[in-house]
């Protein structure tokens, strides 16, 4: 079990010093428009939302997505640093987006495949560095690898951010048996990143003892996104709430929940 | 007249040289951008005292959807 979730008796989920009762985070990518993505938040019921920096478009003001997020009540972005190839550029990437956004939540993601689109490991541990350094609460999206995590938990990171899958495969929990490693022994909390599919997924995620998933094609390219948003909000409550209520070991035997008493031969 | 880079464009800023005159100009809302200025980030508290100078090389940021 993972030790951080155990000792946490409010079961919100803590990163640095924000709190949020919702351990879905959603992404705000791809989404068909802005109308969907605000819409397919507000189903979700999700508190932190990631968003990311790009130059901006005097053509088409309205990608600009300040403006709406900052009319969803109650919602703390996470700027991402997308598009940054080494730690030095990360760094800048989250400089400037705390300028803009006010938070000091930033997640950490350095991926210069183009593509498998997977995280440089070397890169985000010194980007990380360079980061708490200068003041941020950092979530560095990883590679499944428990020795990294532990790493990156040690020189102060708030939570470690490891894929299920690439980002956009829909993959699943690939990494499952690696995620069970990281929880073993994390005390931080531990967010499946991306690959996730299946709103069963994310409640297997949940159910392990994953503190949170975030997602975003998943709902983004569902035919109806607030409706699937609302589906990966229940499920992840599902799996949370199984996890707190724990699960039955596993056995190798049957053993059967009625009485096998032999009462029809009486 | 001086030439300044914006976002990888070459122009000719006319008004004074400062990033609200710079914005202003292009219709930009300064509350929803960032700003680098040569490879650097240009802290929002910068902005009132900066002035632009000739061939500056400036990167105007805003929000967009991303996970």
């Amino acid at each position: 079990m993972n030790a951080h979730a155990a000792e946490s008796s409010s079961d919100e989920l803590v990163l640095g010093p924000y709190r949020f009762r919702s351990r879905l985070i959603l992404g705000t990518g791809k989404f068909a428009n802005t109308e969907t993505m605000t819409a397919a938040v507000a189903a979700s019921g999700a508190e932190l939302v990631t968003v990311a920096l790009r130059r901006f478009n005097p053509e088409r003001p309205d990608d600009d997505l300040a403006a709406p997020l900052a009319a969803l009540p109650g919602l703390t972005l996470m700027p991402n640093t997308s598009g940054a190839l080494n730690a030095s550029e990360a760094l800048k990437a989250a400089r400037l987006s705390r300028d803009l956004c006010g938070s000091r939540l930033i997640k950490l993601e350095l991926h210069p495949d183009p593509v498998h689109l997977l995280p440089d490991a070397i890169e985000t541990f010194e980007a990380a560095r360079l980061l708490v350094r200068d003041g941020f609460f950092v979530m560095p999206y990883i590679p499944a690898d428990p020795v990294l995590a532990k790493r990156l938990e040690e020189i102060g990171c708030v939570s470690v951010m490891p894929l299920g899958a690439p980002i956009g495969t829909g993959g699943g929990l690939a990494t499952a048996g690696m995620l069970a490693l990281i929880l073993r022994d994390a005390r931080v909390p531990v967010i499946v990143d991306a690959g996730l599919r299946a709103p069963s997924e994310a409640a297997a995620a949940l159910e392990m003892g994953c503190d949170a998933v975030l997602v975003n094609s998943a709902v983004a390219v569902a035919d109806d996104p607030a409706g699937m948003a609302r589906a990966f909000a229940l499920a992840v409550e599902a799996g949370r709430r199984a996890f707190r209520a724990g699960l039955m070991a596993t056995r190798g035997t049957g053993e059967g929940t009625s009485p096998l008493t032999a009462f029809l031969d009486a | 007249m001086m030439r300044l880079t914006v976002n990888g464009d070459t122009l000719e800023h006319a008004g004074t040289p400062s990033i609200k005159a710079l914005l202003d100009a292009r219709g930009i809302p300064a509350e929803h951008v960032a700003l680098a200025i040569n490879g650097e980030v240009a802290p929002r508290s910068t902005w009132p005292e900066r002035t632009l100078v000739e061939n500056d090389r400036i990167e105007i940021l805003s929000l967009a959807g991303g996970g």
